[in-house]
């Protein structure tokens, strides 16, 4: 068991450098066109050296804090990778959840913890809906919950008009955060792991068939881990709201980048583990944080994001996914 | 832009698309990263379009099906996981369009080259492009020796028995589909209008495409008639005045339903995945 | 230069013979093996795997294909009952492809009904594969390789797809093939497929055909019934099981064996049909309440049975079928630590050594044991010994006769013809989906079995697989 562990982490931590070499590869590419002299200096000094220190720049607390939405929604991912669902839907679960904690906050001026539910509420209600076209219709779960995340984010987009964006009030919400993530992953891995329906989970990941024969009522163990997923989704992106980290109503821009990104990158290097997730989603916070310290001038503020993206295609290649991973043909 | 010049654009985007994932498909893999190999011909093509209308074009096949290929080389042997892979080239081909698009130093692009004079209409290029995708792709599956190896390489449990070249032949399908997204990609982004942002890809029709592709069963002329549904309730929500991203979430939503209706039914590419 | 078409030496038999396999040019030759040494030489010989243990030397040459396509250059062409064909594409369609064709329909055509008249073959050439049945697509495999002008042929374990009868008479047309140039090796681990052939090697012992010993016992009263069922690819199935006898269902891959355990299993619900426990209706019970009411049932594969040991641990996979049982849970909490005991009692009964739960061996009686281990009145298992060597075969069937002796009902369901002969006090035989008869397989020979699991019936002399 041990060694099995040990060898994911070895393998997790090679597509993480070989993602970073990549995107390493591409920053250098974009120096290269853009600057004329002193381009291996440039790359190192206004790209790679805040990349990597970066995220230290307000201190492991702001960091940690920061970190806790990307790691809720990893916990989501990783909660449905246990049962060999793909949940792809990460980005409209958190603009669902991150707009629905605005209007609770601006409009109905509720507290924190108020907002937050009511976040992962409509996380959990749309995070359902693929979950029951799933079990009732075998829609499958990889194009049903990337489809209704775009559906998600046009809703809102369209509604951008309509509603005023406010940043919350300022509030120093990096430790609830901090053990919302802590506690929720220390839940999840916890029920996964000892209780009698994680081990439906579990079965369920191993095959459809499998879960069948022992018993287990496969439709609803799917569509609990998908709504669960949802709930999460939502979660991280009302915590992302309050932490102050989104700043406009979202909008198509987050479809294939930002947030749903990040939380699937967390989940596919920690393997679907829940506590990996969470040190996954820290590193991955750290890695963003310090892209967004780069000289905006030279590299694009999005070459965090290619970097991330990077690092999932990598986990991707070496066959790190839920369930079906590596298999043949 | 005319009403009917939108539409056509509009169509022949998802046509394309849903061709492409369908001759991916039929080699037996799921082309997540159509969003992403769209965007790249996209852009690629638009960043030419100031060019004659067949470089533009081709440019973009071009680069779709680099695009293509890029994305499908871990998998052409072992399906790993093909679904994270999409997803992360789709990330990366939003956020490279961007990088790009600041090393450039920002896109303009004109829509005046892509129009033909036929029968005293002026119709869009892609329009005779797509449907002659269509009786291509149709040709190259079902009636040529490539569709047979293409199919061989989907639906045998062990392709590389029956002596075939499975990497190259895949790798041929991908080509090809990153070609005609590449294409279409163009043809979204031409159709997407005024406020579109980079950052917003082809604005989730990669998926819509695919979905259109899955519940067409694979079927080229299954995939017109569903694109041209999906076409026609653009077109409807346009009529009335709705919003632009009502607009394009209306088909986005109609493909998830087609494909929940159609989900029971599966092609036989697809049956081997499980 | 040697006259040895293929040569295989240091074959990592189990202490049989000194591994050696020699085939001349132009000879029909069988090797008798062990399910899992077939299936080694096939993959090495195929060029899916190197070993690095066992030496191949063709005409002389080292042989060690790096890709199927590069075996297939040389002259080599394996066939396996997995196969290779694609579902939709008919033989033809596959024929199309060869080299040489030029996807020639016409061309593809002849040449095909040109080689089937010249050996005696038949094979429906338009419908696609996946409708034929297992035996057609390890025939039509079997043209393709011909057709392919392979100078080598080697057919690995032919017995789980053909019958013997079947196999009789593609030997003769094999035969023939040799006599034109060609050399067949045939991987078998049965005596009666290797005796085909002109000669035989036995790289394992060879199995004797002595049926295991078994208590005397009456046959009591009927257990479970299955009554009309239809629906899922059968046709108005019925049989009873009772007490003390072990009734052995004999059906080709394809026949609609998985469709019954499934049924009995209760993953899936016939059409029609009624399904009775100890004369209580069990049509609507699910999965759980069949195991509460003591039906158990063995999976064919050890993924469906949860030995994957992925994500779930051995004492969970042990668990598997229980685990919500007031023994193993409390309060939705799972108590590992009587899963944990209860998984070392049972590798400690069955004398499995830390590190070996994984063989493949192991993985069968680990599950076996699981189902049985409790109160239960009938079990149904599924291709128990599918794989498996003879002693590990030998040890499954005398589990299998001592829950019989135990005076329990078990409805063996298998593809092979000599385990439901060993195995089992009466024998059904299964053919596309329907009852063909029913026999003692004291008086029943394997070769009489076969005839009706390609599709004779009882009381009528028509034959259903000519359509």
């Amino acid at each position: 068991m041990k060694n099995k562990g040990f060898r994911s982490f070895g393998r997790s931590l090679l597509c993480l450098c070989l993602g970073l070499l990549l995107g390493a590869a591409v920053m250098i590419a974009a120096a290269w066109l853009t600057l004329g002299e002193n381009r291996w200096e440039t790359v190192w000094r206004e790209g790679l050296l805040p990349l990597f220190t970066g995220g230290w720049r307000e201190g492991p607390l702001a960091l940690l804090g920061r970190a806790a939405p990307d790691a809720v929604l990893s916990l989501g991912i990783s909660l449905a990778w246990q049962g060999g669902i793909v949940q792809v839907g990460g980005a409209g679960l958190h603009a669902l959840g991150a707009a629905a904690a605005m209007l609770c906050a601006s409009l109905a001026g509720l507290p924190w913890y108020a907002c937050l539910a009511v976040s992962a509420l409509a996380g959990g209600l749309w995070g359902s809906v693929p979950g029951l076209l799933k079990v009732k219709l075998r829609l499958r779960e990889a194009l049903g919950t990337a489809l209704t995340a775009w559906l998600a984010i046009y809703v809102l987009q369209a509604a951008s008009t309509m509603i005023a964006w406010e940043q919350p009030a300022e509030t120093d919400l990096f430790i609830p955060a901090l053990a919302i993530a802590g506690v929720l992953a220390l839940l999840i891995w916890l029920g996964v792991k000892f209780t009698v329906p994680g081990l439906d989970l579990r079965v369920l990941g191993v095959s459809e068939k499998t879960a069948r024969y022992a018993g287990v009522d496969t439709g609803k163990t799917a569509f609990w881990a998908l709504c669960l997923s949802g709930l999460l989704g939502g979660a991280a992106g009302g915590l992302d709201y309050l932490l102050g980290g989104a700043n406009q109503l979202p909008d198509l821009s987050l479809a294939l980048t930002g947030p749903g990104l990040h939380g699937l990158a967390a989940a596919a290097l920690a393997g679907g583990h829940p506590l990996g997730a969470v040190a996954a989603a820290v590193a991955v916070k750290y890695l963003s944080l310090g892209a967004g310290t780069m000289n905006g001038a030279v590299f694009s503020p999005e070459m965090g994001e290619a970097i991330l993206a990077l690092i999932l295609y990598c986990c991707a290649a070496f066959a790190l996914g839920p369930g079906k991973g590596g298999r043949k043909a | 832009m005319t009403f009917t010049a939108s539409l056509s654009l509009f169509f022949a985007a998802l046509l394309l698309g849903a061709l492409a994932a369908a001759i991916a498909g039929r080699g037996g893999r799921s082309l997540y990263a159509l969003e992403g190999v769209m965007l790249t011909g996209g852009l690629t093509g638009v960043l030419l379009s100031h060019e004659p209308a067949g470089v533009s074009l081709l440019a973009a096949g071009g680069a779709g099906a680099a695009a293509a290929l890029l994305w499908g080389l871990p998998l052409l042997r072992y399906r790993r996981n093909q679904v994270l892979a999409g997803i992360a080239f789709n990330g990366f081909a939003a956020s490279g369009a961007m990088i790009a698009a600041q090393i450039i130093g920002g896109v303009s692009y004109t829509r005046k080259g892509y129009w033909l004079e036929i029968a005293g209409e002026n119709v869009t290029v892609f329009l005779p492009v797509a449907m002659a995708a269509l009786l291509i792709v149709w040709l190259l599956v079902h009636h040529t020796c490539f569709g047979l190896r293409l199919r061989l390489c989907g639906q045998s449990p062990a392709p590389e028995r029956m002596g075939l070249r499975v990497r190259v032949v895949r790798g041929f399908g991908l080509l090809l589909a990153g070609f005609l997204g590449g294409i279409g990609g163009l043809s979204a982004l031409l159709s997407l209008g005024g406020g579109w942002r980079m950052a917003w890809g082809v604005g989730g029709l990669g998926y819509a495409a695919l979905a259109l592709a899955w519940a067409g069963k694979y079927g080229p002329f299954r995939a017109f008639g569903l694109a041209l549904l999906l076409t026609l309730l653009y077109g409807a929500a346009a009529w009335f005045g709705a919003p632009e991203s009502v607009q394009t979430a209306l088909p986005i939503l109609a493909a998830l339903i087609l494909l929940a209706i159609a989900g029971r039914k599966r092609p036989a590419e697809e049956r081997m995945e499980v | 230069m040697t006259d040895y078409a293929l040569e295989i030496e240091h074959i990592p038999t189990v202490g049989n013979g000194e591994g050696l396999l020699k085939v001349r040019t132009g000879e029909f030759r069988a090797a008798l093996a062990e399910p899992s040494l077939c299936a080694l030489l096939s993959a090495e010989l195929v060029g899916f795997s190197c070993t690095g243990e066992a030496e191949y030397t063709l005409h002389g040459q080292p042989y060690f294909p790096r890709s199927p396509r590069a075996a297939l250059k040389k002259g080599v062409a394996v066939v396996t009952p997995e196969g290779a064909l694609a579902g939709d594409l008919s033989l033809t369609d596959h024929i199309r492809l060869l080299p040489g064709m030029l996807c020639g329909k016409k061309k593809a055509r002849e040449k095909a009904e040109a080689l089937c008249a010249a050996y005696g073959f038949s094979a429906d050439w338009t419908a696609p594969a996946g409708a034929l049945s297992a035996g057609d697509r390890y025939r039509g495999e079997i043209l393709l390789a011909l057709l392919r002008n392979s100078e080598i042929l080697v057919l690995c374990q032919p017995e789980a797809a053909l019958t013997l009868l079947e196999l009789e008479q593609l030997s003769a047309g094999l035969r023939k093939a040799c006599q034109q140039g060609k050399t067949v090796l045939l991987l078998t681990c049965r005596t009666g497929a290797a005796a085909l052939a002109d000669a035989y090697d036995a790289l394992s012992p060879e199995p004797d055909d002595t049926p295991p010993g078994r208590l005397d016992i009456a046959v009591g009263s009927v257990v479970l019934e299955a009554r009309n069922l239809t629906g899922n690819g059968l046709k108005d199935v019925s049989f009873e099981a009772r007490t003390g006898e072990i009734l052995a269902i004999a059906g080709l891959p394809g026949s609609g064996k998985q469709a019954l355990l499934d049924i009995l299993t209760g993953t899936l619900t016939p059409k029609e049909g009624r399904l009775r426990l100890n004369g209580r209706e069990i049509n609507d019970y699910s999965v759980r309440e069949r195991v509460r009411a003591g039906v158990a049932c063995m999976p064919g594969t050890d993924r469906d049975c949860g030995f994957p040991l992925e994500s779930v641990s051995v004492r969970e996979s042990m668990a598997l079928r229980r685990y919500r049982e007031p023994a193993y849970q409390e309060s939705g909490f799972l108590r590992k630590g009587e899963m944990g005991r209860y998984a070392g009692d049972v590798l400690t009964w069955l004398n499995i050594q830390p590190g070996e739960e994984t063989s493949a061996e192991n993985r069968r009686r680990c599950a076996l044991t699981r189902e049985t281990d409790g109160n239960f009145h009938a079990l149904a298992v599924l291709d128990p010994t599918k794989g498996l060597g003879e002693a590990a075969a030998r040890d499954i069937w005398n589990r299998l006769i001592t829950l019989r002796d135990e005076r329990r009902a078990v409805v063996l369901l298998t593809s092979d013809a000599r385990e439901a002969l060993l195995a089992g006090d009466r024998v059904l035989t299964l053919y596309r989906g329907e009852i063909t008869g029913a026999f003692d397989p004291a008086v029943t020979t394997e070769k009489e079995l076969g005839l009706y699991m390609t599709g004779r019936r009882q009381g009528g002399e028509e034959r259903f697989d000519e359509e």
